[in-house]
């Protein structure tokens, strides 16, 4: 049954794995593009990613992103992160979060929104950024998120 | 009515709060018909964020919209009214209050509309 599923584009997603570090050459026939994406987090039927993704920010920020959308231009990074259990204290030192940020707010993106072939970077956060420790994970999207794609958890 | 840039009249058409937090930098506006000069930080724009109030009359706000309507630029989502403190102009300024990015925010100055 799940063989009816749209393969092109789970494979389109798979084959832009580069990203993920997947051996571009490795992927062969749909038996292969489907495990590739079982194994990646992709929902073979639509080529999506299926794991929920959380963007910590203010309020004021939230209630932007809420009405418009999530990042500024289709050519903007919107940073994203999979753990949606960190007090905010813990998020602005895991994920090195600007000043600015007081992460008292948090927003969920639901799982099969976006395609993974636009994520451009998935790794652990750094140090020292904004003098903060580091050691969350991150997920960098090339382009905007509709918020018809959000929900505001808090 | 005249749409202006906001590229020509302001010194710094945008603010992020990352970057601008605890540095307080201003945009000088220079006003197009009186060239008197008016100072806005980032507090005007998060106060105006959304905003869809006017102090305008509604006679004046319809023609604004009407003028905007006529133009294939998206309308920007939020906007300040203000009369210019010397010479009295109507001044409408169109920014983009977006989030996101590295879990940041900001304000993009699009154009103002000056009703004369
Ligand atoms: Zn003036």
């Amino acid at each position: 049954m799940i063989m009816t599923g749209d393969f092109g584009e789970a494979n389109k997603a798979g084959w832009q794995g580069a990203a993920f570090g997947a051996p571009i050459g490795g992927i062969s026939g749909s038996v292969s593009a489907y495990r590739y994406a079982v194994k990646n987090d992709i929902n073979p039927l639509n080529g999506k990613y299926n794991k929920p993704l959380y963007h910590y920010t203010t309020t004021e920020n939230t209630d932007i992103i809420m009405k418009t959308q999530l990042g500024r231009t289709d050519d903007s990074w919107s940073y994203l992160t999979p753990d949606g259990n960190k007090t905010p204290i813990q998020a602005q030192i895991d994920l090195s979060l600007p000043q600015s940020n007081t992460a008292e707010s948090l927003i969920l993106l639901k799982p099969n929104s976006i395609y993974p072939r636009n994520f451009i970077l998935q790794r652990n956060v750094t140090g020292n950024v904004y003098l903060r420790g580091g050691g969350g994970y991150e997920f960098i999207y090339k382009r905007t998120i509709p918020n018809k794609y959000l929900i505001r958890i808090k | 009515m005249e749409k202006i840039e906001a590229n020509k009249v302001f010194s710094k058409i945008d603010f992020q709060k990352d970057i601008d937090y605890n540095i307080y930098p201003r945009s000088i506006y220079e006003c197009p018909v009186c060239r008197n000069k008016l100072s806005f930080n980032m507090q005007n724009f998060k106060k105006y964020s959304l905003n869809t109030q006017s102090i305008f009359s509604i006679e004046e706000q319809k023609k604004i919209e009407k003028y905007i309507h006529t133009g294939k630029q998206k309308k920007p989502n939020s906007f300040i009214d203000f009369y210019c403190p010397k010479c009295n102009v109507p001044t409408r300024i169109y920014f983009t209050a977006w989030a996101g990015g590295r879990f940041t925010g900001g304000y993009h100055l699009e154009f103002i509309i000056i009703n004369a």
